[in-house]
């Protein structure tokens, strides 16, 4: 059933959390489809089930999962059937990017930025050699506006806006037909977060073809 | 990685780490001279002591730089020789019989009496009779006859064993007898002689003698109660208490670290058998169960180490770096690592092991000692590899036979006080590379 210009279709989304006080429904039979190169936002008050909902499409289940069923369908495909080897060698990043919340600790402490932005390639195969890699970083990193001669760098070096282009960059690397942002400008002031607000605009547009869909919570607009 | 190479040159700070690497750059050196001067079977051969390689050498013999701090002159061995000094000899042909005339003469400047004399003789012919007198002279010019008797082809003559010879020095020890000019405090300066005059009845017969006036001084070790100089022990001891404790420590919080991370990121049924053998584990005592290996099993020094290793990865370490890991699980990188596909073994392996090596290195270098330590407790219950001699067999030795309780405390205060120095020079080092790793202790 692919709808023209649909990419991702999501139907019926249910993940409950297990706690010791019963369940809690977090995302609770939710759907909703994007279209090709456009951007939906969600917007809610913290602890409503944006993070959830994000995890539940890349399927990144903690371990009190009390119940993940529904439909996801990517492309046409619904990957809820998939299973985890296939979800993790086919449609994590080279499909869905994610940028996680808190993203100024997602970097790995004991990698260079190069390093680290060669993991994802590496480990999905998208490159043979470090040096294919480095090749494609260097290109994704001049896109976000990064400068390369911190390439070296290690992230604590760097300044949070710096480290928030980095984890951007890592998520379009693979170039994946989908991002989730992840309230991707929430540890950052108001005057970076503009920028990387704009950024994020001016990248989406370049990018044309693989043009990252955006699933973002700014939740200062909500106290603002 | 770059992070530990600049943490190991911050060492250059402390000047407290800076004499803890020249201990551990002192022992390191001491190694290699050891192993490439004395070979490692060679050690064997001689700690083993067949053969009478150690007849030379004096028992319970004190080192030799007590000389220096004594104003008495400390008596060490001579030995002379009749090959040696041609001048020693005269033979006498009488048709038939051949009479030979050995006298072995030295001089004895020490303050102190020797601890033994012996005669060993060599006899040309096998078979033939030959029959000797032994005589004494000393430097005031007494003549004393000490026995009697036929000389078998290789024969010793135990002079202080000499039970007929003590009867007539009034019940003396030969050494102290033989040396005295009446008070026995101190024995008498000079040039002494000791006579062989032999008959043979088989013309071709010729006879050699060595004797051996054995001091109370050798080498830079002393010896023990087997004549064997300590030397070979205490040197050997180095390499292999450093072996021993750094593939202990090395192997242990290696392994302890690995398979907390790999409990922690598969958790459920790995996690849960890795802590109950943990937990089983803790309770069972160590040092038993070596003893038991050791006992009824193999006292080779690798399983022992093996059973070190296998028995320290599953100790407390591991409960310490799970709590680490259970922390660094949860943090955001590695959510990240997951969702752009890192597997299991990547992130056990360049997320989370890496996150914790820098507290693991101060670990591992304070652990070392802790592994001398034990080989060495091992070593003095008696459970240690045969023919390794090490610093822990010297203090078994020393106190299976009373050192302590005859005076010879050189035997046990060298091997200690080497044993102390590795731990002072690791412990030294490892505080400072705490200080310099764990940013809590670090100061500015």
């Amino acid at each position: 059933m692919v709808r023209n210009g649909v990419l991702l279709d999501v139907k019926n989304l249910k993940f409950y959390y297990q706690t010791k006080r019963g369940i809690v429904q977090a995302v609770d039979n939710i759907s909703f489809s994007i279209r090709r190169n456009s951007s939906l936002v969600f917007i809610g008050e913290s602890g409503c089930g944006k993070t959830s909902l994000s995890k539940a499409i890349l399927r990144l289940l903690p371990r009190n999962v009390a119940e993940y069923s529904g439909q996801i369908y990517f492309d046409g495909v619904n990957i809820m059937e998939y299973d985890d080897e296939k979800f993790r060698r086919e449609i994590r990043w080279k499909k869905i990017a994610f940028v996680p919340q808190a993203a100024m600790n997602v970097l790995n402490p004991v990698l260079k930025i190069e390093d680290q932005l060669a993991e994802p390639l590496l480990v999905g195969g998208l490159a043979g050699t470090k040096g294919e890699a480095l090749e494609k970083v260097k290109e994704t990193l001049r896109v976000v506006g990064f400068p390369l001669q911190f390439m070296k760098r290690y992230p604590f070096e760097l300044s949070g806006g710096m480290r928030q282009r980095v984890i951007i960059a890592m998520a379009l690397a693979a170039k994946p037909d989908l991002v989730i942002l992840d309230e991707p400008t929430s540890a950052l002031n108001l005057l970076t977060q503009a920028n990387i607000m704009n950024e994020l605009k001016r990248i989406k547009k370049e990018f044309g073809l693989t043009s990252p869909t955006m699933l973002a919570r700014p939740a200062r607009f909500l106290k603002t | 990685m770059s992070s530990i190479l600049r943490g190991l040159k911050e060492v250059k700070n402390y000047p407290s780490a800076m004499v803890g690497l020249a201990i551990i750059a002192f022992l390191v050196v001491l190694s290699i001279y050891t192993v490439i001067t004395i070979p490692y079977s060679e050690a064997v051969k001689l700690w083993r002591g067949a053969d009478q390689i150690w007849i030379e050498n004096p028992r319970f013999a004190r080192p030799v730089f007590f000389d220096w701090f004594t104003p008495k002159k400390l008596a060490r061995t001579i030995i002379v020789d009749s090959r040696n000094n041609p001048n020693a000899k005269i033979v006498n042909q009488y048709g038939e019989d051949v009479e030979i005339i050995i006298t072995l003469e030295f001089d004895f400047l020490y303050d102190e009496f020797p601890t033994e004399i012996t005669l060993f003789m060599n006899k040309q012919i096998p078979g033939s009779d030959m029959y000797a007198t032994f005589y004494w002279e000393t430097p005031d010019g007494r003549r004393i006859n000490l026995r009697r008797g036929s000389i078998k082809t290789r024969d010793s003559y135990e002079i202080s064993q000499d039970t007929a010879l003590r009867r007539r020095l009034g019940g003396k020890d030969a050494h102290i007898g033989l040396f005295s000019a009446g008070d026995d405090k101190k024995p008498l300066k000079g040039k002494y002689r000791l006579v062989i005059e032999a008959v043979s009845f088989d013309p071709e017969d010729d006879l050699d003698a060595r004797l051996i006036v054995y001091g109370t001084i050798h080498g830079i070790a002393g010896t023990d109660h087997l004549r064997r100089d300590l030397k070979i022990a205490l040197f050997w001891g180095a390499p292999i208490a450093l072996i021993f404790g750094l593939l202990a420590a090395v192997g242990t919080t290696a392994l302890t670290m690995l398979i907390a991370a790999i409990g922690v990121w598969y958790r459920g049924v790995v996690d849960g058998l890795i802590q109950r053998i943990t937990e089983v584990r803790m309770i069972l005592p160590t040092l038993v169960i070596l003893i038991m290996v050791g006992m009824f099993y193999s006292r080779s020094i690798w399983v022992i180490l093996g059973t070190v290793v296998v028995l320290g990865v599953f100790g407390s370490g591991i409960k310490v770096y799970r709590a680490m890991f259970l922390q660094v699980r949860e943090m955001p990188y590695i959510e990240a690592a997951q969702a752009y596909g890192a597997r299991g073994g990547r992130i056990v392996f360049k997320y989370m092991l890496p996150r914790i090596i820098p507290m693991l290195i101060p670990a591992f270098v304070t652990e070392v000692p802790a592994f001398v330590f034990l080989e060495a407790t091992l070593a003095f219950l008696g459970i240690s590899d045969p023919v390794v001699p090490t610093w822990g067999k010297i203090l078994y030795d020393a106190q299976s036979k009373g050192a302590l309780y005859m005076g010879h405390y050189y035997w046990v205060v060298i091997p200690s006080v080497l044993l102390i120095i590795t731990g002072l020079g690791f412990s030294m080092l490892g505080f400072a590379l705490d200080r310099i790793f764990n940013p809590r202790l670090r100061r500015m």
